[in-house]
């Protein structure tokens, strides 16, 4: 067989974890192609513009765990990485009431202090074990998991390093520890708070993008993401990419570049070529075929192995494995251009509440009902959003006085029990604004343009597998040396040379980075 | 401070007793405190109204650790036990039923008759089981935190299961929901909503609440000894063994303090008249709630203990429903579950969830001879139902419980007994109503003694369900107690001997 | 961020503009452009200073004697009606989780104040007394009236005559016509007065000892005033000489009562206290750390400064940096840290607080502190002293 090209690595998918592990292998002197189905860069974190003169982060939204060392080692802030923080996270309640947590400690206290007086005391507790726990987290997340069962040096020495950390804890964080890493985000809240009310936005972060509600057990560990930025000693890590989430990605597609990397566009891979075991080579939609010592997949682990290589070549108990593998989107997204800025009927003012990130979640309860609904396979009625106003702070996103509000909405099934999302979609995108509407009275009547993204959408728009925005449910059996499947958690797939670098692997979810990263350096051989 | 006794017991459940007869068994002079007007506990049997007795709340759920209680010598007492799994009815919602026997090529054929491929699948099913039970059960029976030279054979027992692969697979399932667990075998609804009961009566959710699959296999591996009489039997021949080897109960006693000296040794016990007993050492076989909240006085405990006591988890969702029948009905004998489905079951837990009574429920049904009765216990009662629990709501729970069971019952229901989680809370002392004390959640399975979660105060030990090994293992948080009151009090002795050489 | 019930008066005579935050609160830092004015009037006639931000708490019922025994340091049971008592309290592991003031009102009712909101902590141990706790933060204005004039200012304004009131009394007293707490407590080192207004007197209060005042120099005075003087006085500041342990990030952040200077309100052999068993431990063993003070060296300063041909020029602000303290002049051997420190205009010393090695801790030890001179660091020789580098003997006196 002959190939058209030859590369040292071919990277499937210019997502952002793609693109940084480009990056990365480019740097260490390989020749890097990356193949991009969509005309645009960035996966899911990607900025479009979808109405005149308005620029939309069309599917993720803030920028938040962007691993630090990725930004020093690929000096992305010199090829345009440049993210404004979050001050706030406001809670507009009904009856006029509202809840905003601020950065000043002070502030938040007397905010919260409304509600509760002791969860207004305990909270700066809460953030401190929860900091303590991030310490513990971020030895999991920056580097590649060890397995079990293997006796190899460097793998019990990574589980010494765990175990460590673990007793590093103390007796009483590491009950907290055992408490975070099983409970559900609603108990592991009531071991310190008593308002609901508090509750709610807390409990909402643990719920993001998976199938699972507020009192599901394994979604307290996820509470640990609101903390993780402040130890990595980039402070507010919270914020608005400038000019939208792409922003991140074309600042990792310029560093792969200026390292030497070769991206193309519009080159659908349609096949993994593969060889007695070996990943030789990709061919292209259009017949294209480039032939590569190593092909990376940005693509969830289902559609690299079952769409890209096809069942012959796999184990069958893989093919099993990948059957079971989880999948479940549970959320939509609705974007919305307006004339205007809309104001909330509990605080009118447009103030500095409206720059940060504003979240639809009364209560605990109100949360778990709209799971409650969700998860016969209906999309809630009264759903949990989080929403941001980006404008307010980037105008470089919307024509002046002009505003974008960006909404995460929670849940939406991609499997519905009734219809299809193509049927429901607008009634969908009804409910959400509905339900935005009784906190912003205004908010109709502002509305230029309007953008519903279902699972289903999601899924022929990004390539994501059910819709799931992590490339699979982050539950405790996908996860660490679980993820994607036992045995496949280094990155590595029984195809020798063929690799995976998405949010389906180890540690996965939100713009991280970390995937990309830990797949590049597996490749290169580099400890991890 | 000289007293008569050297240890007591608080509570006569079946930790309790057998707390008690190990400590008897040693010639520790022995008292036993019991709120209730006879011992037992769980596992006493009640009265109907019409006074024919009643089956207790406890069912046999096979997991009586009789290896461990062989040296209390109970056939003595009149315990027998069986090796075998008894037959287990499940009945269909489609109407029908399968019986599932220890015999699996049996089973299989019983489920053959309304599925080829589930049959098919239950021997796999059945083989993973046995697979993982051994490591669940040394993780589960094991006596006892170790320290220091004791716990080198655990690191080298730790070495062995990390080369298990059947100790990676638990580590895969355990997480999983009963739903997504089950899914991987079964198509048949009802039988899947069958075998999943376990999750529920162990910890609070539904049947997609994850860990749901870990119970469902603790159950399934752990299974294998029942006993004739059911666990009346095990609570009759547990107190004569007491009686016999000197144990003094005291029943219609109930205990409100366990008093502490300055230095957080144990005192003794303050009775509810405000009586007092000194004792060096004591037993507090009741829920941990209450030892945590009530016992003990808070000034002595530290505050970080407290947080972790304060926020004890026990939602109890599990009613239990007693019938007195004409005769036995053999198509339930000697026991059966019912559900009507997954998704029909996470709906019942839905309405539980709000303080509503749910249409159907997840029941599990024990036959008794003598007199002919049932057991029911049914699943996703709520614990305080809006608007309380009225003699209307009580009538609607019953007759949506005994709903499903009708057209299986030999003739009229002569009496019934109906328990709400909140009567069992009242009768029980079970804050929250909960059968095992606390939720078998992974955190509160994780957080006992291992890590220091005994109690803080010294000749205090905590033996009921609520531990560690309680759950549905019975009687081994009492030996477990107990064996380690009696290693620190020879401990003590050496000690003292050697200070008295020297 | 809200202002303090005076906050409208501040307002006017915040000349400098230069503010603060404390706790929430708005708190002028200076009122005059030169803060050691404010200094000299606290130290030779009087000066007002606004400490509402302070966090006030009232425990009321039957148990609320037992309550605060079970949860200070201090056997509160046996403070006496119209008492106040300085303590500290603790977490299981013996370490401070923060420092305060307790009134006893009556029998039944206490007033526990301290800069750090503790209600929750409070709230902790409510359980099996009959006991509440009132958050009266927000109803209580608090001002410190302190200076050797205070005495004379308070009798005038009241018209009571308070001479006989003892170190650490406290009473209510009529001030223009309102009844008010006053305690002789402060935070100055000096003679002087806390006085606990409810909120809707707050205006007339301050009006009328600012008015009465007028005869004695009295002058509203800022924090950076009263951090002088409580540096000279030898008290620690939380989040400055100790960090709460409740918020402490790491074990080492953490103090003990001992370490930080207060051991001497630790009431060891009573009924269970918080802490108890790890402080009773920590009593029969050395705590590690000790607070003391130094007095910097003048005339190697000046000699460090005459180097570079340079007058002295020491800031006379007072700062809050951790300096580290050397044994040696190389600045290899750490032995501790100082924590605040301050020019001394009235003993004309430079010194510091700073939390040495026990066994460095010894008054009239030389130590070694770091000093940046024109961008150089070098190490200047600190002479251990006791913290209390200021304590007249009128700070306890009686005037008959």
């Amino acid at each position: 067989m002959s190939f058209g090209h030859r590369y040292d690595v071919i990277v499937i998918g210019a997502g952002h974890n793609g693109l940084i592990c480009a990056a990365y292998l480019a740097k260490a002197g390989r020749r890097v192609l990356v193949l991009e189905r969509r005309h645009v860069l960035g996966g899911a974190a990607v900025s479009e513009e979808l109405y005149p003169g308005f620029t939309f982060s069309v599917a993720s939204y803030v920028v938040s765990l962007f691993r630090p060392h990725i930004i020093r080692d690929l000096d992305l802030a010199r090829h345009g990485y440049h993210v404004i923080p979050m001050d706030c996270a406001f809670q507009p309640l009904p009856q006029g009431r509202g809840l905003a947590r601020w950065s000043d400690p002070d502030r938040t206290r007397r905010e919260v202090a409304h509600f509760s007086r002791h969860d207004a005391e305990v909270y700066p507790e809460f953030s401190l074990a929860m900091t303590r726990m991030g310490l513990l987290a971020k030895a999991v997340i920056d580097r590649a998991p060890p397995v079990l069962g293997s006796l190899r040096p460097s793998n019990v020495r990574a589980w010494a390093r765990l175990g460590r950390a673990y007793r590093h804890l103390g007796p009483h964080l590491q009950h907290v520890a055992q408490k975070l890493f099983t409970m559900s985000a609603a108990d592991f809240l009531d071991l310190w708070f008593e308002s609901p009310i508090l509750k709610g936005p807390l409990a909402a972060s643990g719920i993001i993008g998976t199938f699972k509600g507020v009192r599901t057990p394994g979604t307290a560990y996820v509470l640990l993401h609101h903390y993780m930025g402040e130890i990595d000693g980039a402070f507010r890590s919270w914020g608005f990419s400038r000019g939208g989430t792409g922003g991140v990605s074309m600042a990792c597609a310029r560093a792969a570049c200026a390292y030497g990397a070769e991206i193309r566009t519009e080159a659908s891979v349609s096949k993994v070529l593969v060889q007695g075991g070996r990943a030789r080579g990709v061919v292209l939609d259009n017949g294209d075929d480039f032939e590569a010592e190593v092909i990376v997949s940005n693509l969830d682990p289902r559609r690299t192995l079952e769409g890209l290589v096809g069942a012959p070549h796999l184990p069958s108990r893989l093919t099993e494995q990948l059957r079971r593998y989880k999948y479940d989107g549970s959320s939509g997204k609705v974007n919305l251009a307006l004339d205007g800025v809309p104001t909330f009927a509990c605080r009118p003012s447009v103030g500095d509440h409206m720059r940060g990130d504003i979240v639809i979640a009364p209560d605990v309860d109100y949360l778990e009902r709209a799971y409650d609904e969700a998860k016969y396979g209906t999309w809630s009625s009264r759903p949990f959003i989080n929403a941001v106003i980006p404008s307010l702070t980037d105008p470089s996103v919307a024509p002046p006085g002009k505003h974008i509000l960006s909404c995460f909405v929670q849940y939406a099934p991609y499997h519905l029990n009734q219809g299809t999302w193509q049927e429901e979609r607008d009634r969908f995108g009804d409910a959400v604004v509905d339900t935005l509407a009784s906190y912003m009275p205004d908010l109709k009547d502002r509305i230029l343009f309007r953008q519903v993204l279902t699972p289903w959408d999601m899924e022929q728009q990004f390539g994501l597998t059910e819709g799931n925005i992590f490339h699979g449910e982050l539950s405790l059996e996908q996860l660490f040396f679980q993820r994607p499947v036992p045995g496949m958690a280094h990155y590595r797939t029984p195809i020798a040379s063929l690799f995976l670098c998405g949010s389906g692997t180890h540690p996965g979810g939100g713009i991280m980075g970390a995937s990309g990263e830990l797949a590049a350096k597996t490749i290169l051989g580099h400890p991890t | 401070m000289s007293s008569p006794w050297d240890t007591i017991v608080i509570g006569g459940g079946l930790s309790g007793l057998s707390a008690a007869v190990t400590l008897a068994r040693a010639d520790q002079r022995t008292l036993l405190l019991e709120q209730r007007a006879a011992t037992g506990g769980l596992a006493a049997p009640g009265r109907f109204d019409t006074g024919a007795v009643a089956p207790p709340v406890r069912q046999d759920n096979g997991m009586l650790p009789l290896g461990l209680l062989r040296h209390l010598r109970l056939a003595k007492h009149g315990l027998t036990a069986k090796h075998a799994v008894p037959a287990l009815h499940v009945l269909l919602q489609e109407g029908g039923c399968i019986t599932v026997r220890s015999n699996a090529s049996q089973t299989e054929a019983s489920i053959a008759r309304h599925h080829a491929a589930d049959a098919k699948n239950y021997r796999r099913y059945a083989g993973l089981a046995q697979k993982v039970a051994p490591a669940l059960a040394r993780l589960l029976q094991h006596p006892g935190p170790a320290n220091g030279i004791r716990a080198l054979p655990l690191i080298l027992k730790g070495l062995r299961w990390w080369k298990m692969p059947a100790m990676h697979e638990l580590l895969r399932l355990a997480p999983m929901s009963a739903q997504d667990f089950l899914d991987q075998w079964f198509v048949t609804d009802s039988l899947k909503a069958a075998l999943a009961i376990p999750a529920f009566q162990a910890a609070w959710g539904g049947p997609f609440y994850p860990f749901g699959a870990l119970h469902i296999l603790i159950q399934e591996a752990l299974s294998s000894h029942f006993v004739t009489g059911g666990m009346a039997a095990v609570a009759t021949s547990l107190e004569r063994a007491a009686v016999h080897h000197g144990v003094t109960i005291q029943t219609g006693n109930r205990a409100e303090r366990i008093l502490l000296a300055s230095d957080g040794t144990v005192r003794g016990v303050q009775l509810a008249d405000g009586a007092t007993i000194a004792a060096p050492s004591v037993i507090a076989a009741c829920s941990p709630r209450v030892v945590y909240q009530q016992l003990i006085e808070h000034r002595h405990l530290d505050q970080g203990f407290l947080w972790q006591a304060r926020h004890l988890k026990s939602r109890g969702t599990t009613a239990h429903l007693a019938l007195l029948l004409n005769s036995v009905p053999e198509a339930l004998a000697p026991r059966a579950r019912c559900a009507p489905g997954i998704e029909a079951l996470e709906q019942s837990f839905d309405k539980m969830k709000q303080g509503e009574i749910p249409e159907a429920f997840a029941l599990e049904i024990e036959v008794h001879a003598d007199p002919p009765a049932l057991s029911v216990l049914a699943h996703f009662v709520p614990h305080t139902v809006q608007g309380g629990w009225t003699s209307e709501a009580r009538r609607e729970l019953a007759h949506r419980i005994l709903a499903p069971l009708k057209p299986h019952l030999p003739g009229p229901v002569l009496s019934s007994r109906l328990l709400t989680p909140e009567d069992l809370e009242l009768d029980y002392q079970l804050p929250g109503g909960h059968l095992y004390h606390v939720e078998r959640s992974p955190d509160q399975m994780l957080a006992q003694p291992l890590h220091g979660w005994k109690p803080p105060a010294k000749g205090l030990y905590l033996a009921s369900s609520g531990t560690t090994h309680g759950g549905g293992s019975v009687c081994t948080s009492g030996l477990v107690a107990a064996r380690a009151l009696l290693r620190a009090k020879k401990q003590s002795r050496l000690e003292m001997r050697r200070t008295r050489r020297f | 961020m809200v202002g303090t019930p005076f906050y409208s008066r501040q307002l006017r005579l915040c000349q400098s503009m230069r503010w603060k935050l404390w706790s929430g609160f708005y708190a002028v830092d200076s009122y005059l452009l030169e803060h050691d004015l404010e200094y000299f009037a606290l130290r030779s006639a009087a000066g007002l200073i606004d400490v509402s931000p302070l966090c006030k708490y009232l425990v009321r019922g039957h148990d609320s004697a037992a309550l605060l025994s079970h949860i200070m340091v201090r056997n509160i049971a046996k403070l006496g009606v119209g008492r106040v008592a300085y303590t500290c309290w603790c977490d299981d592991a013996g370490k401070v989780i923060g420092d305060g003031t307790v009134m006893r009102r009556d029998e039944h009712e206490f007033l526990v104040t301290t800069t750090d909101p503790c209600f929750s902590w409070l709230c902790r141990f409510l359980y099996g007394y009959s006991a509440r706790v009132h958050d009266v933060t927000d109803d209580l204005a608090a001002l410190a009236l302190q200076g050797p004039y205070a005495r004379d200012i308070l009798v005038s304004v009241s018209g009571t005559a308070i001479g006989d009131m003892r170190y650490f009394a406290a009473r209510d007293v009529l001030v223009a016509g309102r009844p008010i707490w006053v305690s002789r407590t402060g935070y100055t080192g000096d003679l002087g007065y806390e006085l606990w207004i409810p909120r809707a007197d707050a205006l007339d209060v301050w009006d009328a000892l600012l008015t009465a005042g007028q005869s004695y120099a009295l002058r509203p005075a800022g924090l950076m005033a009263l951090d002088m003087c409580r540096i000279e006085a030898g008290y620690i500041l939380k989040h400055v000489e100790y960090h709460s342990a409740l918020h402490a990030l790491i074990e080492a952040r953490k103090s003990s009562p001992y370490e930080i200077g207060l051991g001497w309100t630790v009431q060891l052999d009573r009924s269970p206290f918080v802490g108890q068993r790890a402080l009773q431990l920590e009593a029969r063993t050395r705590s590690p750390w000790r607070l003391a003070g130094l007095d910097i060296d003048w005339s190697e300063t000046e000699a460090l400064y005459r180097r570079h041909g340079l007058p002295p020029a020491l800031s006379t602000e007072p700062w809050r940096t951790s300096i580290p303290v050397y044994r040696d002049r190389a600045r290899q051997h750490q032995v501790g840290y100082a924590t605040s420190g301050t020019w001394s205009p009235l003993l004309k010393k430079n010194i510091a607080l700073a939390t040495l090695r026990t066994n460095c801790a010894v008054p009239g030890t030389r130590l070694q502190i770091a000093m940046q001179v024109e961008h150089e660091r070098h190490a200047v020789t600190a002479t251990v002293h006791s913290p209390r580098f200021f304590d007249p003997a009128r700070k306890t006196s009686v005037a008959i």
